[in-house]
């Protein structure tokens, strides 16, 4: 968890209407270099939206999202070169089905990176070590475990060297039994001075991983501090009400 | 990943090329145009004036497009006619309903199909001097209770036919009381129909009693040109040969050269005709020919008509399928482009949309019959393109199949999840990466059991180019049948080889599907050694 004070993305009043419905309405935060962050909140929020806006998944309808201090949502920026910077991982994994496990951590390395199918493999398989999967490079995804999914999906994410990585609820869809293997590659990765933007349910390893957190809930950000600050003293009582419900957990 | 598609593709082209080369002396024959040829339209199908035969005996001429040969009356008229022209005849078979197409679009320069100069005939195209008179006939059978009739009123409660699109089909009229059935589309289909018995008689020139007779004596002809009360224009009565309104030069000199030839010389190549048509083998040859399974016997006459039938529905089906694949999936692209954000590039896919919309809709909702018959005299007629009629029919069959593909193209794009369209843009691909590496193989495998259908669809449907006498399967069949008669073993064999056909198509399929579909366990042991490279292994320890 090495932190610099170099602010690395930042959100600046960003909202966000679907239809009628306004599920983001004033959400403004920074990102600092390195840093691991997390954001908790009841469903329905506006947690992966908050998410989604930053690597441009969903267009925020107003507000700005800098990236090194550049408006991304500005008409001639690249948002492709920016959106290879900011790495995503999805809930459902979202593997490509129609390639395999190698494939899968070299597609974008070679098509968005341009790099040479060698220096791609030689990554890829790196990365596949990383998080335990490099048994399984010759593998279809509907051939493996979610939990191996998942894994696969973040060797895919850190393949193409990202700046941040995002982390839209990994472990949500797996099995209990498998939330574990994910939970822990992904400590391994905190621990590489990579930053990270994570949305989770998964209250422990928020607490233990994170530098800071923030509590999103009917599209603002109600609360946010260090994981001692949220947990132990909570000044909003929706994150008071939030929280007791993990007081067993 | 790629070899499966390599695999699939090498396939594909093998059967391509196995298609292709089957037909290939047939197009190269397509392709040499000689302006010095006298192209004469005709049924070939019409014994005695004219019918197809597979040498050239007896002075036959060639098909045009086919490897088979033309002969008969109209064929020995034509003959005269080249001769004294210079010009060397060559014969465009053609249906019955697309003769006088074939004439004003320019396929061919004369009709001689035994066809009468009736008046609205004459509006269309010019009609040379008479180069036969006929007189009418009922047909029946022998022990018919119609057989003996003396007066028109005799044939009262007959159902009596006639060939569609003939004057002989109005001339029924004239027999007050009898039951007039639908209109036939040859004689060998109201041939048939008397034996069968579906019919009573048919209404027809005393040719068509004669060679009828040579086939089956159980027949008799009663004629009825003489009958009181029974009218027939003179110009109903009589074969002329049709020639297009501006050619007048072409229509002088035929008549001319038509005034040379004499009566008993027409009548002494009619007999000939007669004498020469293609016989059922039981009939003449007697003992021998009965000694043989009728299968064999019609598979060392029509064997090769057969075999090039099959070689040309196959080339149609799968030229039709992959070409109309391709279009399919530039339709099926360009119809799920996310809506742009500038205004004008927003306009100009919705005008694209349209046209391709326009497209889908007329080529889906029209039969390829009748687009085929649009498209290939249409095209001759207006714009006086003469394209040969391969192509013509491997145009129609592509542009059909692509309306069908692409609307399956884009159902396969839209049903593949919304998570690969994230997650490949997530990695910051472009619209097209996204597209090619991700989302279309994906969509495409999804769709193969669709294309497989459209592929077999398209062997059976290619049947209906015989409307522009593509010499596909059933047209061959329909060739054969109309001349042996024997209609239930022909049509069975050809079913037969359809079935071997889609069947085979069908297997072949469902294994490049299984290929791709791969096995649903990841063999961890089994898989091993298959990992990456030398390189890559040394990673690994």
């Amino acid at each position: 968890m090495t932190e610099s004070n170099e602010t690395i993305l930042s959100l600046k009043n960003i909202k966000k209407t679907f239809g009628e419905h306004q599920v983001l309405k004033d959400i403004s935060f920074d990102i600092n270099k390195g840093e691991i962050a997390t954001i908790i909140g009841p469903s329905g929020g506006g947690k992966s939206t908050t998410l989604r806006c930053i690597n441009l998944l969903e267009e925020p309808t107003a507000g700005e999202v800098d990236f090194h201090g550049k408006n991304v949502l500005a008409p001639n920026y690249n948002r492709n070169i920016y959106r290879a910077k900011v790495g995503m991982v999805f809930q459902q994994f979202d593997l490509f089905e129609n390639k395999n496990v190698l494939a899968n951590c070299m597609v974008g390395q070679e098509l968005v990176l341009k790099r040479s199918k060698d220096e791609a493999r030689k990554i890829a398989m790196t990365n596949l070590k990383k998080v335990g999967m490099e048994q399984y490079v010759n593998a279809r995804p509907s051939q493996l475990s979610g939990g191996q999914q998942q894994r696969v999906a973040i060797a895919r994410a850190i393949s193409m060297d990202p700046e941040i990585l995002l982390f839209d609820e990994p472990t949500s869809a797996l099995d209990p039994e498998m939330v574990g293997e994910v939970l822990s590659v992904m400590k391994n990765l905190a621990t590489t001075g990579l930053t990270m933007i994570i949305v989770t349910h998964e209250m422990a390893f928020a607490k233990e991983i994170s530098d800071q957190m923030f509590f999103i809930s009917d599209g603002v950000i109600t609360e946010q501090g260090t994981p001692d600050q949220l947990f132990n003293h909570p000044q909003n009582e929706k994150t008071v009400k939030f929280l007791s419900n993990f007081q067993n957990n | 990943m790629k070899s499966r598609y390599k695999w699939l593709a090498i396939l594909v082209a093998l059967f391509t090329c196995l298609s292709i080369a089957t037909n290939f002396s047939l197009t190269e024959a397509d392709a040499k145009k000689d302006d010095g040829t006298l192209k004469v339209a005709m049924e070939a199908n019409y014994q005695p004036y004219n019918w197809t035969q597979t040498n050239n005996a007896n002075g036959a001429v060639p098909i045009e497009g086919s490897k088979e040969f033309a002969n008969g009356y109209d064929v020995k008229i034509a003959k005269i006619i080249g001769q004294k022209l210079h010009r060397k005849v060559e014969v465009v078979k053609t249906e019955w309903d697309g003769l006088l197409p074939a004439l004003t679009s320019g396929k061919a320069d004369l009709i001689i199909a035994g066809m009468s100069p009736t008046a609205e005939r004459e509006k269309a195209i010019n009609f040379s001097q008479p180069y036969r008179n006929s007189t009418f006939v009922v047909i029946t059978k022998l022990n018919s209770r119609y057989a003996n009739a003396k007066k028109l009123t005799d044939f009262k409660g007959a159902k009596l036919t006639a060939q569609q699109g003939t004057f002989h089909y109005d001339l029924i009229k004239q027999l007050k009381g009898a039951k007039r059935q639908p209109a036939m589309r040859d004689f060998a289909a109201m041939r048939q129909s008397l034996i069968s018995g579906t019919i009573d008689g048919y209404v027809a020139e005393d040719t068509e009693s004669t060679s009828f007779k040579m086939v089956d004596p159980d027949i008799k002809s009663i004629p009825v040109s003489k009958m009181a009360g029974f009218h027939a224009t003179k110009d109903e009565s009589v074969t002329a040969i049709g020639i297009a309104k501006p050619n007048k030069a072409l229509l002088k000199s035929v008549n001319q050269i038509l005034a040379t030839i004499p009566e008993a010389k027409r009548t002494k190549l009619m007999t000939e005709a007669v004498k020469q048509q293609p016989k059922t083998d039981n009939n003449k040859k007697g003992k021998k020919a009965k000694s043989e399974p009728w299968l064999v016997s019609m598979w060392r006459q029509y064997g090769g008509m057969i075999l090039n039938g099959i070689g040309m529905t196959l080339l149609l089906a799968s030229v039709g399928t992959i070409v109309g694949f391709f279009i399919g999936l530039a339709v099926g692209i360009v119809r799920t482009i996310p809506t742009p954000t500038t205004t004008g590039k927003r306009w100009l896919l919705k005008f694209v949309n349209w046209l391709l919309s326009v497209y889908i809709e007329v080529f889906r909702g029209t039969p390829m019959m009748v687009q085929a018959a649009v498209i290939y005299y249409g095209i001759a007629q207006f714009w006086h393109l003469n394209i040969d009629r391969t192509v013509a029919a491997l145009i129609i069959v592509s542009i059909n199949t692509g309306a069908y593909l692409a609307e399956i193209i884009r159902g396969g794009i839209i049903s593949t999840p919304e998570g690969q369209f994230e997650a490949a843009s997530a990695l910051g691909m472009t619209h097209n990466q996204r597209m090619w590496h991700i989302i279309l193989p994906q969509a495409i495998k999804n769709c193969l059991p669709s294309i497989t259908n459209e592929f077999i669809v398209n062997i059976k449907d290619t049947s209906v180019l015989s409307i522009i006498s593509v010499s596909e399967l059933f047209f061959v069949g329909s060739t054969i049948a109309s001349q042996t008669f024997k209609f239930f073993p022909t049509y069975l064999t050809i079913s037969a080889i359809y079935l071997a056909l889609t069947f085979t198509i069908t297997r072949i399929f469902n294994l490049i599907e299984k290929h791709l579909q791969g096995s649903k366990n990841y063999n961890l042991m089994a898989n091993q050694v298959q990992v990456g490279t030398p390189k890559d292994m040394e990673a690994n320890n």
